[in-house]
């Protein structure tokens, strides 16, 4: 009866989010319970979850909610307390504006797998996945958050590892199990070192500040950006996205690396319960390397799951660099810029879970259709599914922040708080790095670009290179629904910034000056987007005229005398991306190398063969070394420890009971 | 030092464990054990008539079930199933049985001195909460040093039997049900571990534990 008088005291927000909570957990149960079920039930009451929590977040308004979870939800020392504030409310939005489109499409794509997975398994643990990851945005303390953190590791984990029949999964899923575990215990010690210093698990409570909150920053920041997949800790990232199925990967890459920076936001920016001195510097320093390491790297990969993988680690370095510069804002007391960098960062992360996880739908349409990954297959899928081309040619353009869409708006705001970090820095090297990072943007930007030309080249344009590129066809009508939603969202959120400031300025305002955003955006896009319109038209109008008068002529193609031309002589990926790549090929061994065969192979060459390699000097000369070591000592270790002889074990158990005795019983 | 008639049977308790380490015989060692577990029935008699009147029925019925279950039931099944495997002597395997009766006389004089860091003084005999240590010592002594499977078993119910006598002496207020379960669960651990034993004997032919070793590749 009490629990019941508790739950009275929440309002109706409390009541709608708590409404998605309960019903996710009848996915999971019922998902557990009936694996097999391949009908509507699911995705159903997963998306009816997705709507609570939208309807839970518009009741809010803008108070903050405070849910107590009554006995017994108890978890020994602190409760599942969770605060639902604006930034909390931003990151639900994002969960639940990504996870609708991505259910809708889950369907289509798991009856592509239908013989090598389980439906209610997956289910199970993509409504755990979202469950955890609303726990964990919302969590005030740290125990209920570490709670809701492990279990999104593992429902991901689980989601990874759906299609294990493949060695390649299993091999990925137990790689990203091992980063989520590496990333929790860096995060759980900087968590337990903070409650040393503050006795308090609550978040609120923590005010740790000057030399003290070094460690702890340290610690927490490494687990974070394991999570977040920031350079150097980004290295299951690759892996582990192309081996999941196309729905996890969009969940996993629009939004679950996100919650790390929400956290990274709540700890040091909004709340400040962390003051760590060198906090602005550590993140632009590591997220101007992770967008460019991302993106030299995605312009290498013929997978197109890895590429936008590698795409998520170059995002998260734009984002970290708007972070960084609002911590430098704070630290040198500079509101605006404070308010402006977080803002550009915030706003980037809902842009990029939206384009984002609509590419990777794309990319899941061409996998459940043609079975290819490798866009060095592809070829002239625009013909047999347009609508899919059309909507990953405007996620292309988002990610690659074209205006009018959503990528810009965001990149745009970063730009400018990058300006004004140039104009108004308190010294010279701050004031350098302003003008650095608006290079290295640019650079990132140019080189996106040339990653998307690419990949939507490639794979849509041209001739078919393989019979199954040629056998594709659209995806299911809720396929291609879930893509035309995101894609409208891309134009939506470009083009409606002046409401999306309005929560931005909200967060803005919890680092404690009152929100100064209200006017940053000068760009009138509506009457852009009209201007942009009618010059394309105009252009099409003129092109058509042109050709009326100069009527298309066909002609045979001169094949230099070597006989047909079979689709293979297509431009490729590796051409297309080999001058670039050859630019930065220091920084991972580029090499290109040609051979020819055949008796004249001068003049009449038989085969020709043009191979590229390269090698991460990262995986190759930091961790596959340590991860070595660690095996063969562990080995060594495990021998001694479990030689099987039950005397020994009995021997473990006395010793433990002698230290129980020691620790426990004699002061 | 005054013995309470309690402490006085723990300590007797503890001295046959003792003598428990020295002796091979198979036989011998479970008839030692059950004169062990009488002992403790007999604390429990006692318990009952020193809580004056109070919880007396409740003590004797827990009295006669440790009797009857624990040091009649189990030392007979175990003798049964030795029996039924013609064993006689377990001749220990790193410790010789003379030195692993130094060993326990060494148990015991460490559970003496742990006495102030255990006992419930309120709850008088401080003695028996040394002596309960003693046992958990002495019980994980003999499963280290015996070689038979069966012995393991019997190393068990030493530890077991100290727990069983701290829990009777020191904690008052433990509920009967909770003293009735355990002695039935040790019952059911023991005739699981008698049957695993069994069916061990029969399949490799010998209950020899630094034997199985070989079991891990």
């Amino acid at each position: 009866m009490s629990l019941f008088n508790q739950f009275n005291e929440v309002n109706e927000a409390g009541f709608w989010i708590l409404t998605a909570f309960v019903l996710w957990m009848v996915v999971f149960a019922t998902g557990l319970i009936n694996k097999k079920h391949t009908g509507y039930f699911f995705p159903a009451v997963t998306i009816t979850g997705c709507l609570a929590l939208i309807a839970g977040i518009l009741f809010s308004g803008k108070s903050t909610v405070n849910i107590l979870v009554p006995l017994p939800f108890f978890l020994g020392e602190a409760g599942f307390d969770f605060t639902i504030d604006p930034l909390s409310k931003w990151f639900l939005a994002i969960i639940a504006i990504t996870g609708i489109p991505i259910t809708l499409f889950a369907p289509g794509y798991l009856h592509h797998l239908r013989n090598r997975t389980f439906p209610g398994f997956i289910w199970a643990g993509f409504s755990m996945l979202l469950l955890s990851m609303c726990g964990v945005v919302m969590s005030s303390n740290a125990i209920a958050f570490i709670v809701f953190w492990e279990m999104m590791a593992l429902s991901s984990f689980s989601l990874v590892a759906s299609d294990n029949e493949q060695r390649e999964t299993r091999r990925a899923s137990f790689i990203y199990l091992g980063a989520t575990r590496i990333g929790t215990g860096f995060l759980m010690a900087g968590f337990l070192w903070a409650h040393s210093i503050t006795g308090s698990w609550s978040f609120s409570a923590w005010g740790i500040t000057g030399a003290a909150a070094i460690g702890p920053s340290i610690l927490i920041l490494i687990g974070l950006a394991t999570k977040a997949g920031c350079w150097p800790f980004h290295l299951w990232l690759p892996i582990a996205h192309p081996a999941a199925p196309a729905p996890v990967s969009a969940i996993m890459s629009g939004v679950m690396i996100k919650t790390a920076i929400y956290t990274i936001t709540r700890l040091f920016i909004t709340g400040s319960h962390i003051e760590f001195k060198w906090l602005g510097i550590v993140l632009i320093v590591f997220g101007a390397i992770s967008a460019f390491w991302g993106v030299i790297f995605a312009l290498l990969q013929h997978d197109l799951k890895r590429l936008l993988a590698y795409h998520s680690v170059e995002n998260i370095g734009i984002i970290l660099m708007g972070l960084g510069v609002s911590a430098t804002g704070a630290a040198n007391n500079i509101p605006l810029l404070t308010q402006m960098g977080l803002a550009a960062a915030l706003f980037h992360t809902l842009n990029h879970a939206i384009f984002k996880s609509l590419l990777f739908l794309g990319a899941g349409v061409i996998d459940a259709r043609t079975h290819l990954r490798d866009i060095e297959k592809m070829g002239g899928l625009i013909h047999k599914m347009p609508w899919t081309a059309a909507a990953f040619t405007a996620g292309s353009a988002a990610i690659c922040a074209l205006p009018p869409l959503n990528g810009f708006a965001s990149e745009w705001i970063l730009y400018q708080s990058f300006f004004k970090l140039a104009l108004n820095g308190p010294t010279a090297a701050t004031r350098l790095t302003g003008v650095f990072l608006m290079a290295v943007l640019a650079l990132i930007g140019a080189l996106a670009i040339a990653c998307f030309v690419k990949a939507v080249s490639v794979a849509f344009l041209g001739l078919p290179r393989t019979d199954n590129a040629r056998r594709a066809r659209e995806g299911t009508p809720q396929m291609t629904a879930a893509q035309v939603f995101l894609a409208v969202l891309c134009v939506v959120s470009g083009l409606g910034v002046p409401v999306l400031l309005n929560p931005l300025s909200q967060i803005t305002a919890m680092t404690g000056t009152g929100s100064m955003i209200g006017n940053i955006w000068t760009i009138p896009v509506g009457i852009l987007t009209i201007i942009l319109l009618t010059t394309v038209a105009a252009i099409a109008i003129w092109m058509k005229k042109l050709s009326m008068k100069n009527p298309v002529k066909s002609y045979i193609t001169w094949e230099c005398g070597f006989g047909d031309l079979s689709p293979k002589t297509q431009y490729t990926a590796t051409s297309f991306a080999q001058p670039i790549s050859s630019i930065f090929g220091n920084i991972y061994r580029y090499a290109l190398e040609v051979t020819t065969h055949g008796r004249q192979s001068r003049h009449f060459p038989e085969t020709v063969e043009a191979e590229t390699r390269y090698e991460a000097y990262l995986e190759t000369k930091l961790y596959e070394p340590f991860l070595n070591w660690i095996k063969k000592f562990s080995g060594i270790l495990l021998m001694k420890l479990q030689a099987g002889s039950i005397h020994q074990y009995l021997i473990y158990m006395a010793i433990a009971l002698i230290i129980l005795i020691r620790i426990g019983v004699v002061k | 030092m005054n013995l309470s008639q309690i402490d006085f049977l723990a300590a007797a308790a503890a001295a046959t464990a003792v003598m428990m380490c020295g002796i091979t015989g198979i036989q011998t060692q479970f008839r030692f054990l059950a004169l062990q577990t009488a002992l403790f029935s007999g604390i429990c008699l006692l318990e009952g008539f020193s809580s004056h009147g109070q919880h007396m029925a409740q003590f004797i019925i827990l009295a006669a079930v440790v009797l009857i279950v624990k040091a009649a039931g189990i030392p007979l099944f175990l003798m049964w199933a030795a029996n039924k495997m013609s064993i006689i002597r377990d001749k220990g395997n790193t410790a010789s049985p003379p030195v692993t009766l130094i060993m326990a006389f060494g148990a015991i004089a460490a559970g003496y001195f742990l006495i102030p860091q255990f006992a419930v003084y309120s709850a008088g005999n401080p003695v028996s909460a040394g002596m309960a240590v003693a046992l958990l010592f002495i019980g994980m002594i003999f499963m280290v040093t015996r070689r038979l499977a069966i012995s393991q078993v019997t190393g068990f119910l030493i530890i077991e039997n100290g727990i069983f006598l701290y829990g009777l002496t020191q904690a008052k207020g433990m509920p009967h049900l909770v003293e009735m379960a355990v002695v039935f669960e040790a019952l059911i651990a023991v005739l699981i571990a008698g049957l695993v034993i069994l069916r061990i004997n029969r399949n490799f032919e010998h209950i020899d534990v630094t034997q199985m070793r070989g079991l891990r590749h």
